[in-house]
C-alpha cells in the first residue's frame, strides 16, 4: 500500500551545547505510509521532528524530498515542502471558530480587504470531509473535545497542502473512545496517499497502525522495523531499552518503616484515576511511567498543591485535606517539582535567598530575616550536598543544572520535611551530579524519612527505589519490589502492552 | 549579579547557549559585564552629571534653600512612589494612587474642620488603606486584572470627589495646626522631607530585610515557585495594595497640609511621575527590578531636572517634555537591563 520513498534523511546530527541529541540518524518515509517513531524520553525523537519541521537546523546530514536535496532554514520552508506537524499541545485559539482556526496564520480568501468567510467555511468543510470528520465549522474551539481539536489541527495540515504529517503523541491526552477517532483518521490519510510519522509511547498503537517504524535510542538509530516485526514486542522493547538487565546496580534492600503517607481512591480530572498509595518511612518508593501518565499531578495532590476530586489522603495516620502547598509544608511534606526553573526557584535571586524560601520563618527573628543564619545554613549545605557555587551570593540561574537541583534539595531539607516527593530530580542534570542526587535521595530515606521518587528514566528509578509503582494513564498499574523487577518488565508495564509480556521476555 | 560565575552547563537551555556561542566567549563576557555596569550605574552617573551641569549654569541651583524647596515639593509624590514601587515589585499595578491621595486630602481637610488635625490625619490614612484594601480584594479575590481594577476604583473616587463638598475645595475653619506637617521644619529641614525619608527607610527595611518583603519579592519574581514554596500569594498581594493605598493617603495628607486647603484635583497628576520614578528606579543599581532605593533616586532625578530647567531659565513647556524624555530613556534602559539580566 505504500509507494516510493518520499522523504529521505541521511546521517542527521544535532548537538546542544556540545551534548549530542542526534547522532547520524537515517529515516525513510514512503508515500502513503504510516511510519512509527519510537524511543524513550530523550532518545532524540523531538529533535528529529524539530529538524524536519524547520525549527532546528541539523549540524550534519542531508534531507531529500522525492530525490531532491532540501534545506529548511525555517518552519515556513518546511511547510512549503509539504511537511506539517500536529503538535501534542494544540496550536489553536479557543475563542475562535473552527474555520478561523484552520486559517490561523495563513492567507485566507479575500475580496479586497474583506475576508470571504463563506469561502473559508467551504474549504474548511472540504478538509474535514477528507478526514472523514463531521464538525460544525462555526463551533468555537473551546466547545470541542480534545480529539476534535486534533482534527481541526489536521484539517489545517491538509489546507497547508501537506504530503507528510508528523503526529506527536496524538493520543497522549485522549480517552479510549477518542483514540478510535484518531485511528480512523490516520487510516483515511493513508488511503488518501499521504504519509504520516506517528510518534507514540504506546506500543500497541504502533503495532496496530504503522506500516514500518524507526527506533531511536540515545540519539542514535537502532533500527527500522516492518509491520510484522512490530508485532514482536519482545524485540521492540529490547531495541528501545538497549540496556542489559544484568548491568543494573541495585540498592541494598532495607526493612521498610511505618506508613507515612497514604492515599485511597484519589482522583483528579481524568489525569489521576482511583489511586491507592502507601509511602513508608525508610524506603524510596519509585513511580515509573511516561510523561503524561499522571505522576506529577499525583505529586501535586499529595503535596496539597491541588485538591482531589475524590478520595482522601492521610499523613502519619491523620487526614490531610489541603488546599494549598502551605498546609502540605506544615504537615512535613516537600515537593521538588519537575520544572526547576519555573516551579522551584527565582532565577535572578542568589543561592542563599533560594535556599531559605520555603522555611523563611526559621531564618528570621522578629520578622527580620537574619542573613547570617542564612549564610551559615548555606555553608553547611554546601559541603553536605556538594554544591559547587562561587558562594552563597552566586546568582541561582548561573549555576549548572546539577547544582541548581542540589540547592532545591537543600531548600526542602531546611523545612525539616519528613516526606519528600522528588519529581524528575535528574532532568537536565549531568551524569556526575545524577549519581550524587541518587546518593542524596538514598541518604534521606536512610534517615528514616519517606521518599517518593518520580522519574521517566526507568533504569534510574529501578536503581534508586526499594519499592516500585508503575503509573499509566492516571492509574497505578503495578506495585512491586524494585529488587525483583526487570527493566523489560517495567517498560512493558509503562507501555501497557496488551498481553503481559513478562513471560515472553523474561521466561 | 555575578558575571564571573562559570557559564551554565544546563542542557535544558540549548537555544540560548547556541545563540551565544557565535562570538568569542571572553569578548562577550566583557561586553556583558559592561552592559550590567551601564544598566546599574547609568542613571546615577546621569543624575550626578545633571547636577553638575545645572550648578555651573545657575548659581541658585545648588543652594541650601533651593535644595530644601525641591525636596519639599517632591516629598508627597515621593511617598506615593514608594507605595507604587511595592505594588510594582509584585508584578501588579496601582493606577488609583493619584485619586486616592486627592480623596484622602479632601477628606482630611473636611474632617479636620470638625475633628481637628488628629481626626483629619486618621481619616486620610484610613481612607487610603481602605481604598488599597478594596483594590487588593478586587484583584486577589475576584481575579480582575490590577490595571482595570485600580483604574475603575480611581474613577469611582473621582466621581465621589465631584460630589464631596460640591466639587469645590475645602477651605476655612481648618485648625491652625493642620498645616504643621506641610509647612513645619526641624532646623532647616522641612518636616515633609523628614516624613518622606522616614517612610523610605521603613519601606526599605520592610522590602529588603523582613520575611514579608522577601515573600513579596518571591511572588513578584516567580509566583509559581513562591506558591509551591508555601507562600500565600493572594495575601502578600493584598498587603501590597493596602500599603500602596496607605502611602497614597499619607501623600495626599502631606500635600493638603502644605497647600492649606483640600483641593479636588491636587494629586491627580502624581500618577505618571510616580510611575516614571519607579521605572527609573528599576534601572538603577539593580538589573531591571523595582526597589525602594531606586525609586528615591528616580524621584530626585525628575524633581531636580524640572527645577534645574526652571532655574536656568528654560521655558516652562520644556520642563514637562524633558521629564517625558527621561522617562522614555529610563524605561528603555530598564527594558534593556531586564533582557541582559534574564539571560
Amino acid at each position: 500500500m505504500s509507494g516510493d520513498v518520499w522523504l529521505r534523511v541521511r546521517g542527521v546530527a544535532k548537538s546542544f551545547a556540545g551534548v549530542p541529541a542526534l547522532d547520524g540518524v537515517d529515516l525513510d518515509i514512503r508515500a502513503g505510509e504510516v511510519h512509527g517513531l519510537i524511543g524513550q524520553n530523550g532518545a532524540g525523537k523531538s529533535t528529529l521532528i524539530k529538524i524536519l519541521a524547520g525549527v532546528h537546523r541539523p549540524g550534519a546530514g542531508t534531507i531529500e524530498i522525492e530525490g531532491e536535496p532540501v534545506t529548511f532554514p525555517d518552519a515556513a520552508a518546511s511547510a512549503a515542502a509539504g511537511i506539517a506537524v500536529l503538535h501534542q499541545e494544540p496550536q489553536v485559539v479557543g475563542d475562535m471558530a473552527v474555520y478561523e482556526n484552520v486559517y490561523l496564520g495563513l492567507v485566507p480568501p479575500r475580496a479586497g480587504p474583506l475576508l470571504k468567510r463563506n469561502a473559508m467555511r467551504r474549504t474548511c468543510r472540504e478538509m474535514l470531509e477528507r478526514l472523514g470528520v463531521t464538525l460544525d465549522v462555526d463551533e468555537r474551539i473551546s466547545a470541542l473535545s480534545a480529539a476534535q481539536v486534533a482534527m481541526v489541527g489536521l484539517a489545517r495540515c491538509l489546507l497547508l497542502g501537506a504530503r507528510l504529517i508528523i503526529m506527536d503523541e496524538p493520543t497522549a491526552s485522549l480517552g479510549a473512545h477518542e483514540v478510535e477517532q484518531v485511528y480512523r483518521t490516520v487510516e483515511r490519510l493513508r488511503a488518501d496517499g499521504l504519509s504520516v510519522v506517528y510518534v507514540s509511547h504506546r506500543l500497541d498503537e504502533i503495532a496496530a497502525l504503522c506500516d514500518r517504524a524507526t527506533v531511536l535510542r540515545d540519539g542514535r538509530l537502532v533500527g527500522e522495523l516492518g509491520h510484522e516485526k512490530l508485532q514482536d514486542r519482545r524485540e521492540l522493547v529490547q531495541m528501545i531499552l538497549g540496556v542489559e538487565p544484568s548491568r543494573l546496580v541495585r540498592a541494598e534492600e532495607r526493612e521498610p518503616g511505618e506508613v507515612a503517607l497514604s492515599a485511597r481512591g484519589l482522583c483528579w480530572r481524568n489525569r489521576v484515576v482511583d489511586v491507592d498509595l502507601d509511602v513508608r518511612r525508610g524506603e524510596v518508593t519509585g513511580i515509573a511511567g511516561f510523561v503524561g501518565a499522571g505522576r506529577s499531578e499525583l505529586a501535586h495532590l499529595l503535596f496539597g498543591a491541588a485538591r482531589p476530586d475524590a478520595g482522601w489522603i492521610e499523613i502519619n495516620g491523620t487526614p490531610f485535606r489541603a488546599s494549598s502547598p502551605r498546609e502540605g509544608i506544615r504537615r512535613g511534606v516537600a515537593l521538588l517539582p519537575e520544572d526547576r526553573r519555573h516551579q522551584a526557584s527565582v532565577g535572578e535571586w542568589t543561592v542563599r535567598e533560594n535556599l531559605t524560601l520555603a522555611a523563611l520563618s526559621s531564618f528570621a527573628s522578629g520578622g527580620f530575616v537574619r542573613r547570617r543564619r542564612e549564610r551559615e545554613r548555606y555553608a553547611i549545605d554546601e559541603g553536605r550536598l556538594g554544591i559547587k557555587a562561587v558562594g552563597a551570593e552566586s546568582r541561582f540561574s548561573h549555576l549548572s543544572g546539577g547544582n541548581q537541583q542540589k540547592v532545591v534539595i537543600a531548600k526542602w531539607l531546611a523545612t525539616d520535611a519528613d516526606i519528600l516527593i522528588f519529581d524528575e530530580p535528574t532532568q537536565g542534570v549531568d551524569v556526575g551530579a545524577q549519581e550524587e542526587i541518587h546518593r542524596l535521595v538514598r541518604d534521606i530515606a536512610d534517615q528514616g524519612r519517606a521518599v517518593l521518587f518520580i522519574s521517566s528514566d526507568l533504569e534510574e528509578t529501578l536503581r534508586v527505589s526499594d519499592r516500585l509503582l508503575v503509573m499509566r494513564e492516571g492509574r497505578i498499574v503495578a506495585d512491586r519490589r524494585a529488587r525483583t523487577s526487570t527493566l523489560q518488565e517495567v517498560l512493558a508495564l509503562c507501555f501497557g502492552a496488551a498481553r503481559d509480556p513478562l513471560e515472553e521476555i523474561v521466561g | 549579579m555575578n558575571a564571573s560565575t562559570p557559564t551554565s552547563t544546563d542542557t535544558s537551555r540549548p537555544d540560548t547557549t547556541l545563540r551565544r556561542s557565535g562570538s568569542p566567549a571572553a569578548q562577550s563576557a566583557v561586553a556583558e559585564k559592561g552592559m550590567v555596569l551601564l544598566s546599574r550605574y547609568g542613571t546615577l552617573v546621569g543624575f550626578v552629571l545633571m547636577l553638575i551641569v545645572f550648578s555651573t549654569l545657575a548659581d541658585a541651583f545648588l543652594t541650601a534653600s533651593n535644595v530644601a524647596n525641591v525636596l519639599k515639593a517632591a516629598a508627597a509624590m515621593g511617598v506615593l512612589s514608594i507605595g507604587l514601587t511595592i505594588v510594582l515589585t509584585l508584578g501588579d499595578f496601582d493606577l488609583s494612587i493619584g485619586y486616592t491621595a486627592t480623596g484622602a486630602g479632601m477628606l482630611a481637610a473636611g474632617t479636620a474642620q470638625s475633628f481637628g488635625m488628629v481626626g483629619g490625619t486618621a481619616a486620610a490614612l484610613l481612607f487610603g488603606a481602605g481604598v488599597g484594601l478594596v483594590n487588593g480584594l478586587i484583584v486577589t479575590r475576584l481575579g480582575v486584572s490590577a490595571f482595570i481594577a485600580t483604574l475603575g476604583v480611581g474613577q469611582i473616587i473621582t466621581g465621589w470627589l465631584l460630589a464631596y463638598n460640591g466639587g469645590v475645595q475645602v477651605s476655612g475653619d481648618l485648625p491652625p495646626d493642620f498645616t504643621l506637617l506641610g509647612r513645619g521644619t526641624i532646623g532647616p529641614i522641612p518636616l515633609m522631607v523628614i516624613v518622606w525619608f522616614a517612610v523610605a527607610v521603613a519601606a526599605y527595611l520592610l522590602m529588603e530585610r523582613t520575611v514579608v518583603g522577601r515573600r513579596m519579592y518571591a511572588v513578584g519574581g516567580n509566583p509559581v515557585a513562591a506558591r509551591l514554596s508555601g507562600i500565600d500569594g493572594k495575601r502578600v498581594r493584598l498587603l501590597a495594595f493596602v500599603l500602596s493605598g496607605l502611602l497614597a493617603g499619607l501623600g495626599g495628607l502631606m500635600l493638603t497640609s502644605s497647600l492649606g486647603v483640600g483641593n479636588p484635583t491636587a494629586a491627580v497628576s502624581y500618577l505618571l511621575p510616580a510611575f516614571a520614578a519607579s521605572f527609573i528606579g528599576a534601572a538603577t543599581l539593580r538589573e531591571g527590578q523595582f526597589h525602594v532605593g531606586g525609586t528615591i533616586v528616580g524621584v530626585l532625578m525628575l524633581s531636580f531636572l524640572a527645577n534645574g530647567l526652571v532655574v536656568t531659565g528654560v521655558e516652562r513647556a520644556w520642563t514637562t517634555a524633558a521629564q517625558g524624555i527621561v522617562l522614555v530613556a529610563a524605561v528603555t534602559i530598564s527594558t534593556f537591563a531586564r533582557k541582559v539580566a534574564a539571560r
